[in-house]
């Protein structure tokens, strides 16, 4: 993570986020230092943003975590089966809420902003991991499972929330 | 009377998380109708008698903000009371819909209690289930 502002606010705003919907509780973790995703399946939800500042967010999830996610978001037992579109939903809502907290925190309530739709899409691993050295990130643990969100400015320049409120 | 409500929210998982909500409150729910865009909406409400809408923003082929200006310009639909529950924190994006009759705007992520509290307030809460 190359700005710790940015780090701050990807922990906290995906910490409130995960616990006040699914009653989960995330806690920070570093590529560097054992985290891996190799053994898991993973879901990756992708959102861009537009207006007083251009970018993306990125939402990498083990499978068995959105299926987690989903039931604890429904607030039903988590069931055997796992079903691919509920978890892929889950993924994409959680992402759509925590870019949105997060332009806030960043931003201001004064900034507009257009998010676009969240899409899942197959995570090209070898691609994703290799790009991480370019993008601001930050690595979660819940439970067993390692969590990775990445954001993106492609416009614009960071501003302390002040500056638009 | 019991009162007829359409959710409007791209993720099934939300609309699901809504009907648990709208269950809970002490209104006398009749049909609850789901849609995933604003498109889907525009069919269900010239198709069905609905009371209340609970409406995303951020959803594709048509936003809630194209829903919401769709909606100002009919003479019939107009008068339905929307409630936006959506992501999106701009006070300009708030104020604006508010101007467009919006009647509350709910940020993600909610409470049970928060949405139906608006709900029961909006409503009147005078048709409570017995």
């Amino acid at each position: 993570m190359k700005n710790p502002e940015y780090a701050e606010a990807l922990r906290d705003v995906i910490g409130a986020v995960m616990e006040q919907t699914a009653f989960l509780f995330p806690e920070p973790a570093d590529l560097e230092e054992g985290i891996t995703f190799d053994e898991f399946e993973l879901v990756s939800a992708t959102l861009r943003f537009s207006g007083d500042r251009e970018g993306e967010m990125a939402l990498v999830v083990p499978v068995g975590l959105c299926h987690e996610l989903s039931a604890n978001i429904l607030g039903e037992e988590i069931s055997d089966e796992i079903n691919r579109d509920k978890c892929a939903d889950a993924a994409k809502e959680m992402l759509n809420i925590i870019t949105g907290q997060m332009l806030t925190r960043l931003f201001g309530d004064g900034a507009l902003f257009n998010l676009s739709a969240p899409v899942c899409t197959e995570l090209a691993r070898e691609e994703f991991f290799a790009a991480l050295e370019n993008r601001e990130f930050v690595c979660f643990r819940i439970d067993t499972y390692p969590v990775i969100a990445t954001f993106q400015l492609t416009t614009g320049n960071y501003v302390d929330k002040g500056a638009n409120s | 009377m019991a009162y007829n409500i359409l959710i409007v929210d791209d993720s099934s998982t939300i609309r699901a998380v809504l009907v648990k909500i709208l269950k809970m409150t002490k209104l006398n729910i009749g049909q609850i109708h789901e849609a995933a865009d604003g498109r889907e909406a525009l069919v269900t409400l010239q198709n069905n008698w609905i009371d209340l809408v609970l409406s995303d923003i951020n959803m594709p082929v048509m936003s809630g903000v194209e829903l919401i200006n769709l909606m100002s310009q009919d003479p019939l639909l107009k008068e339905i009371p929307v409630v936006v529950i959506s992501t999106d924190g701009s006070s300009a994006r708030i104020k604006d819909l508010k101007k467009k009759g919006v009647k509350e705007y709910i940020r993600k992520p909610f409470t049970p209690e928060t949405i139906g509290g608006i709900i029961d307030k909006i409503m009147g809460g005078t048709d409570e289930k017995s």
